[in-house]
């Protein structure tokens, strides 16, 4: 039982809301990337997060969890067709396969993710003076 | 002469207060953190009921020649407020979150914020209380 | 002769404190439930140093476990000198009366 766990705990959120605003970086850098060494567009890449367990304390029950990274995977929707017979990488009907990332959800996904992050922030300030009041018994 | 009944029932509250309100602080954390998780309920830990409950024990086992004056009687904390476990609570309430994650981050922010805030308020009754008796220890000096 | 006197007056003076010390030691006199103080005054400065060590070596981080822990050795002790001083004033005023 530990203060600084509450500030693993906030930090490893801190790691994972990183992750995610590169990934959005990423994203964003590529919303016109119309082709890729793997060939076809540029996939939007998705992070998935899932909890997990930092230390198993008795009395918590396990309510104790931090966050991580579970894997950053493509999004399976389709890439966006536009037509454009002139461009280098048309389709044979005329058509260009554009990165399915979508300006406007990128952008609320990264205001979310910095809420997030700026929210972990305050919990690890918060723990770092409940700790140094703790000092002052 | 002992020197448990130099630190009364206060003190012995305080430092349950203390260690209830800091493992609240992880579950706190622990839901903010996971406040993006997919599928994720929140944990709440629940001890006021249980605190408030082994007071009232202990004020009525102390019924000896000054009924209802726990300080007086050095009494072991044993099945009291030293016993007191804090009970994990899970959300019940269906999330409405598409994504099934249940944490609702303003809440919790202001729970942090009370729960800080409490902690820090026994900190300084400790503080104040150790205070008075060393006062009192070296007669008034 | 003084010396028997002494002890004799000394005892005679802590019957009062058999009621007192009774309930925590059953000591009969004051030299038992010195003893005792001073040994509980002991195990609370050990736990108290313990309890430091563990912080300073990493082995528990709960801080405020250990200031509490000292802050109760700091006021035990304390209670023990001036207790301590206060026999020391009674023995004094004792060995300065005119017998």
């Amino acid at each position: 039982m530990d203060i600084f766990q509450t500030m693993k705990i906030g930090a490893s959120a801190l790691q994972a809301q990183q992750v995610r605003l590169n990934t959005i970086s990423s994203n964003l850098a590529n919303i016109d990337t119309t082709h890729t060494p793997e060939g076809g567009p540029y996939q939007k890449k998705d992070v998935i997060f899932e909890p997990t367990t930092l230390s198993f304390d008795q009395s918590l029950q396990g309510a104790v969890q931090g966050v991580q990274v579970a894997g950053i995977v493509p999004d399976p929707a389709p890439p966006r067709l536009v037509y454009d017979p002139n461009h280098p990488d048309a389709g044979p009907n005329g058509y260009v396969k554009m990165p399915n990332v979508n300006v406007v959800e990128e952008v609320a996904d990264m205001i979310s993710a910095s809420r997030a992050y700026e929210a972990n922030v305050t919990t690890i300030k918060s723990a770092t003076r409940m700790a140094t009041k703790a000092l002052e018994i | 002469m002992s020197t448990v009944g130099l630190f009364d029932q206060t003190i012995t509250l305080m430092q349950k207060v203390m260690d209830l309100r800091l493992e609240n602080q992880q579950a706190i954390a622990s839901n903010i953190a996971n406040a993006d998780t997919p599928g994720y309920v929140p944990d709440h830990l629940e001890f006021d009921q249980q605190l408030q409950q082994a007071l009232s024990n202990e004020e009525t086992q102390s019924t000896g020649d000054t009924p209802g004056n726990p300080a007086f009687f050095p009494i072991d904390g044993a099945g009291g407020i030293e016993a007191v476990q804090p009970k994990v609570v899970k959300d019940a309430q269906q999330s409405l979150a598409g994504d099934g994650n249940g944490v609702a981050v303003d809440q919790e922010m202001v729970d942090l914020s009370k729960n800080e805030i409490l902690y820090e308020a026994a900190t300084k009754v400790l503080s104040k209380k150790f205070g008075l008796l060393k006062y009192v220890v070296q007669g008034g000096k | 002769m003084n010396d028997i006197t002494l002890v004799n007056h000394l005892n005679t003076l802590s019957s009062p404190q058999q009621q007192a010390g009774s309930q925590a030691s059953g000591g009969s006199s004051f030299v038992d439930a010195i003893k005792e103080a001073v040994d509980k005054t002991n195990q609370e400065q050990l736990s108290a140093d313990k309890a430091a060590q563990d912080l300073g070596a990493g082995k528990t981080s709960n801080i405020h476990q250990v200031m509490i822990s000292m802050e109760k050795a700091d006021i035990s002790m304390r209670l023990m000198v001036q207790m301590r001083n206060k026999v020391m004033d009674a023995y004094n005023t004792i060995m300065n009366m005119q017998v």
